[in-house]
């Protein structure tokens, strides 16, 4: 079962997004999109892939997607 | 006035004291308190933990008070006379005790610390007159004023009204006194849309953009053109009907991103992806009124908040509306805005009371409100036909301070960093928590 999740990059990632995508693809996330200005990649990964994802040296945080609302 | 102070140790009780309060000369004064003054840089300044560390380190005591600690924003000035060190958050100033001999060996130490800009023996102060300078001719009453920084506060009488000119909030912001309207400046607002046909913005730079998928940037829910109206509201809204005035930044460039569904909710995707395109699109302020009732701190919001301010954009979030004051609730600053790069905004009243529904500082670090500024019934643009509406809110707040900081950018070319410091330090302080308003009511520049 995969979830949708939001990954921010860390330093080493963080200035080549697309290169971030492709292994973030490789490790058998979804995504959906890349946001080059953040340093942040959204889609949706299972979670033992998760696991591997949050391993990875130029992943600072792997979180699952939030909902906001009016205060 | 002399530049040195060559005796920061020499005898400061008994005699001394009790002359230099009477004597209170006014000037070349070198009376000395035994305590230190340490100004934070830039690097901590406005991030309460990291100043409190900061002085915890230098000073050596772990017994630390500070401004924000005390109710009604006023130092208790014999627990602070007690404690080892002072923490003066809004200022970005600690105070601390010590004997000359350490006294220099801090300095030393200081002088190698990235996150301070010095360290000076703290000297006694005499109330200013109206001109600004001491008063010499005062002297015999002359106050110490040293333990207790009195701030220039509200009155407590206060109360403000809509006019036919003007809605209270712009009143009691400066904003109706400012010659600036943002002009040059463009203002990313993130929420429900914008009713793109409002008679009010006819002519206007203004881009909208949907990321909610299968709804277009037209505002379904009315939240959206009531916060754009007062972010970035004209100056004069056209006649017929005519109306009070509601609107802070008139002639900034808006941006409106809908990030959230007719219903009033989105999720990160939206929210992150309209972020990207505000920075994208060189926004100097990024106003959000929206959040999440969650406590912790979400790394992304925090690393995105940072990215963005290094870019030189501002995040400004609503603190929150969980807090039921009046059953006892406080309530807590969410999602977003209790990352420490982004900026919560509380609400406030008429009277410049803290609403009730507004949320106060939570122990998380970043989880304080950092500003305050009008949040009950407040009057703005509305879809039409309706056109206008009286709503209250931490989301009302927010886009005070959005527009307010687009006028500050115009003033000074700052961005980022710079016009937080700037919003902080602009800002009236206030005879209520710290932990409620933080720095106090946002002032727009006159």
């Amino acid at each position: 079962m995969s979830e949708r999740v939001v990954i921010t990059l860390g330093e080493e990632w963080m200035n080549d997004p697309e290169t971030a995508a492709e292994e973030l693809r490789r490790s058998g996330m979804h995504v959906e999109q890349v946001l080059d200005q953040l340093g942040v990649v959204i889609g949706s990964l299972s979670s033992a892939d998760a696991e591997e994802v949050r391993g990875l040296s130029g992943v600072a945080a792997v979180e699952v997607e939030d909902t906001f609302g009016i205060p | 006035m002399a530049g040195s102070n060559p005796s920061p140790g020499s005898p400061s009780s008994g005699n001394g004291d009790s002359k230099r309060a009477h004597g209170a000369p006014a000037e070349g004064s070198d009376a000395s308190t035994g305590r230190y003054v340490v100004v934070l840089s830039d690097e901590v300044f406005a991030r309460e933990a990291d100043g409190i560390e900061t002085l915890r380190s230098l000073s050596g005591t772990s017994d630390i008070v500070s401004t924000s600690d005390f109710e009604f924003g006023a130092l208790d000035v014999d627990q602070a006379a007690s404690a080892g060190a002072t923490m003066f958050g809004d200022l970005g100033l600690g105070v601390f005790s010590a004997d000359p001999d350490r006294a220099e060996a801090i300095a030393e130490a200081a002088a190698q610390d990235s996150r301070i800009v010095s360290v000076e023996p703290e000297q006694l102060m005499y109330a200013l007159g109206d001109s600004g300078r001491a008063s010499e001719a005062d002297g015999g009453t002359a106050e110490r004023i040293s333990a207790a920084p009195t701030w220039s506060v509200a009155s407590p009488s206060q109360q403000f009204a809509d006019t036919d000119q003007a809605t209270w909030g712009l009143q009691a912001t400066d904003t109706t006194k400012s010659p600036l309207a943002g002009a040059g400046i463009s203002v990313a607002v993130l929420d429900t849309g914008f009713d793109t046909q409002h008679p009010d913005f006819e002519g206007r730079e203004l881009s909208t953009r949907s990321f909610v998928p299968g709804q277009p940037g037209q505002d379904g829910n009315g939240h959206g053109t009531h916060c754009v109206g007062t972010s970035c509201g004209p100056q004069n809204p056209p006649e017929p009907p005519g109306s009070r005035r509601y609107g802070v930044a008139a002639e900034a460039e808006i941006l409106v991103g809908k990030v959230l569904g007719d219903q009033g909710s989105g999720s990160d995707t939206e929210i992150l992806a309209a972020i990207n395109w505000a920075i994208k699109n060189d926004c100097r302020v990024i106003s959000m009124s929206l959040g999440a009732n969650s406590r912790q701190v979400s790394k992304r919001y925090e690393t995105v908040g940072q990215r963005a301010l290094n870019r030189g954009s501002l995040i400004i979030a609503a603190a929150g509306n969980n807090a039921e004051r009046s059953a006892g609730d406080p309530g807590f600053v969410g999602v977003p805005a209790n990352s420490p790069s982004i900026m919560a905004v509380a609400a406030l009243d008429s009277k410049l009371g803290i609403a009730d529904f507004s949320a106060r500082s939570s122990s998380v670090e970043g989880g304080q409100v950092d500003i305050a500024a009008p949040g009950v019934e407040v009057y703005s643009s509305w879809p039409m036909d309706q056109r206008y509406n009286t709503i209250s809110g931490t989301s009302m707040a927010t886009p005070h301070v959005s527009g307010i900081a687009a006028l500050w950018a115009e003033r000074s070319g700052a961005r980022g960093e710079a016009l937080w410091s700037t919003l902080v330090r602009a800002a009236q302080r206030l005879e209520l928590p710290a932990a409620d308003v933080g720095a106090g009511l946002v002032k727009a520049p006159l």
